[in-house]
């Protein structure tokens, strides 16, 4: 279901949305709705990176934050250089549990 | 020996290509959110998401609920949730380690008296219990540092135990 939303926006972005209506021989608020949901898919990544980085979210929280699969997600962390911040020292144990765990 | 795993941790083990070789003596269990999550991934294509549910179709994985109250605990104590709460739960219920590689899920796994263990180090574990040869063990480590999820740093101390 479609709800109605008034916003006022900068006189730029308008003529912007006009000429690319215009261009695209639709209606300005349909490139506006898409223009809003490309938004918001950036905004939840952006967002997603963020607490990711803050160390406040796990992979699989931020992948959902971000309306990804976890690998998809992990494919973005990589192409912007993030990786898992777990240290040298929090590994400690890690090892010899596998040994002792895995057959 | 049964393990419970989390999404990210199964991603970079398909990666590495030694998923196929931990499952052979070790059973693998995961929460329904973590099949969810990589089933996410086989509908957007992602190939490693392809093997990991090929192995879930064969029953190679096996997928069990988390119960809602340990799951409840987890999300209160440790702030998490997801695929990491639902297979910290797992572990919990089941008292067994969990195969982990994120940050978060490693810390709550240590304050929960869990085990833990990194797909980097069961690299290391499947190569010193010859489940894997030196050559696989060297390419594991390669896709795990072309993944970039571990610092440079950690990597060359993981090349470093296969010499």
């Amino acid at each position: 279901m479609m709800k109605i939303f008034s916003f006022r926006a900068p006189e730029e972005i308008m003529k912007e949305a006009e000429k690319l209506a215009e261009l695209e021989r639709i209606d300005k608020s349909i490139l506006i709705r898409e223009a809003l949901e490309k938004g918001f898919e950036r905004i939840r990544i952006d967002i997603a990176i963020k607490l990711f980085s803050e160390g406040k979210i796990a992979t699989a929280e931020a992948s959902d934050i971000a309306n990804l699969s976890v690998g998809e997600l992990m494919q973005i962390f990589r192409e912007r250089g993030i990786g898992s911040r777990i240290s040298l020292d929090e590994l400690q144990g890690s090892l010899e549990n596998a040994m002792k765990a895995i057959k | 020996m049964t393990l419970i795993a989390d999404a990210s941790s199964l991603i970079l083990l398909a990666k590495a290509e030694i998923l196929s070789a931990l499952i052979e003596k070790n059973e693998i269990i995961i929460p329904e959110k973590v099949h969810e999550e990589t089933a996410r991934g086989k509908e957007k294509g992602m190939p490693d998401s392809f093997l990991i549910e090929k192995l879930i179709e064969e029953n190679k994985i096996k997928v069990e609920k988390a119960d809602e109250k340990t799951k409840g605990k987890v999300k209160e104590m440790f702030g998490l949730w997801a695929g990491e709460g639902e297979a910290l739960s797992l572990a919990i219920e089941h008292n067994k380690p969990i195969i982990t590689d994120d940050k978060k899920c490693i810390n709550a796994a240590k304050a929960a008296n869990i085990s833990f263990m990194t797909s980097p180090d069961i690299t290391i574990a499947l190569f010193q219990k010859k489940q894997i040869d030196k050559k696989k063990a060297v390419f594991a480590i390669e896709k795990l540092e072309e993944a970039g999820w571990y610092k440079k740093e950690i990597i060359e101390i993981y090349k470093e135990k296969i010499k």
